[in-house]
């Protein structure tokens, strides 16, 4: 498949008559990045699965008004986390004993998960990674899964560079401690 | 600060020195999708956009019908311009319609009155004594009330009075206050 720049597909979607044909090429582009990113933050296929979705149909209702200030996937990023954190307040909002259950319940699903596969200690690193605050395992998984660079980082979560480093910098101690007892 | 809370440079890439049991996990995916997931993906995206697009159009349609912002301010000022235009076109009740006509000297049966006052088929002297009650028993000598002899002789009169005239409902006061007003009248006078 021929593969197209941002700024290709972009204008071949400005052009009406191309619309559905780009943006199909976009969705095949952004697909799997932007899935297990949100699959590391919602845990559940299922539920990744639909946040994947309304993240693409997103993007599809404000892509007229996408300006190219900013990079293209960062901003998918952005919608991607949005959705994703918006997800799991929704699932917040209906457990009423403990503002943690959502994490707790994410631990035990993964127990039982047919879509997990990794061994032992794999577990342990995802109950780790789950017991850090929301916004400190987001940054962990961007910059450990994924690779994304801090600047990258500070556009797609609104954060300056160096919060960005001193989260990732606790929550690297944070899971060691845990790996470790 | 603490040395120890300093973070040190470039340790993203010195994990094996700051965090070495994390290091040995090898950062590969534990994750898995179902079949050919990703190549349905997009399909199931445009389908959704299409449904979503539809219902919006309706949703969009009946959201600006049924906006409480938009009904409720649209549904008082209707019942404003209702009210004036109740009060400004003066729709009578029946009492007041009663009072209209009974102010209004322009109607055709106080036209008509006036004709026959004109024509002397009505005498206003007596209905002027008739309606104040006057008894004058030395007028006619058969001890009959000045009254009594106005009526007769009202009753011997061919006056025709009309349907409406009879169902009008004149007060007193307001035939007195009309006799006194045209009292240039030359049998008044003479009587």
């Amino acid at each position: 498949m021929e593969q197209f720049s941002d700024t290709e597909l972009l204008e071949l979607f400005r052009k009406s008559e191309n619309k559905n044909y780009s943006f199909n090429l976009l969705v095949r582009k952004y697909q799997k990045q932007i899935y297990w990113h949100i699959r590391r933050i919602v845990i559940d296929h299922d539920d990744a699965n639909d946040v994947v979705q309304n993240t693409f149909i997103k993007a599809w209702n404000n892509l007229e008004g996408f300006r190219e200030d900013a990079q293209f996937y960062t901003w998918l990023y952005r919608i991607a986390t949005n959705e994703s954190i918006n997800f799991l307040k929704q699932k917040r909002s209906g457990f009423i004993i403990s503002y943690n259950d959502v994490e707790s319940q994410l631990c035990a699903s993964l127990t039982d998960d047919p879509y997990f596969t990794g061994d032992e200690i794999q577990l342990k690193l995802q109950k780790a990674i789950l017991t850090l605050p929301e916004k400190q395992r987001i940054v962990f998984n961007m910059k450990y899964f994924e690779g994304i660079k801090y600047e990258d980082m500070a556009i797609i979560l609104d954060t300056s560079v160096g919060a960005l480093k001193a989260s990732y910098h606790i929550a690297v101690k944070k899971i060691e401690k845990i790996l470790t007892d | 600060m603490k040395k120890e809370n300093q973070i040190p440079d470039n340790f993203e890439n010195r994990l094996d020195e700051f965090a070495p049991n994390l290091f040995s996990i090898k950062n590969d995916n534990p994750f898995e999708v179902p079949a050919d997931y990703f190549d349905s993906l997009p399909e199931k995206i445009a389908s959704k956009i299409i449904a979503t697009k539809k219902e919006n159009s309706f949703a969009a349609k009946f959201r600006i019908i049924f906006n409480p912002k938009i009904y409720i301010p649209v549904a008082a000022s209707i019942l404003i311009v209702v009210f004036l235009i109740f009060k400004s076109t003066g729709i009578k009740t029946r009492s007041d319609q009663q009072m209209a006509y009974t102010a209004n000297d322009n109607s055709a049966e106080y036209q008509y009155a006036d004709s026959l006052i004109e024509n002397g088929d009505i005498d206003e002297s007596m209905l002027l004594e008739t309606l104040t009650g006057i008894d004058d028993t030395s007028k006619n000598g058969n001890g009959n009330s000045g009254i009594e002899k106005n009526i007769r002789d009202m009753n011997k009169s061919t006056i025709i009075v009309s349907d409406s005239l009879k169902n009008l409902k004149v007060t007193d006061d307001d035939i007195i206050q009309y006799l006194l007003d045209n009292d240039d009248n030359d049998d008044l006078i003479n009587n």
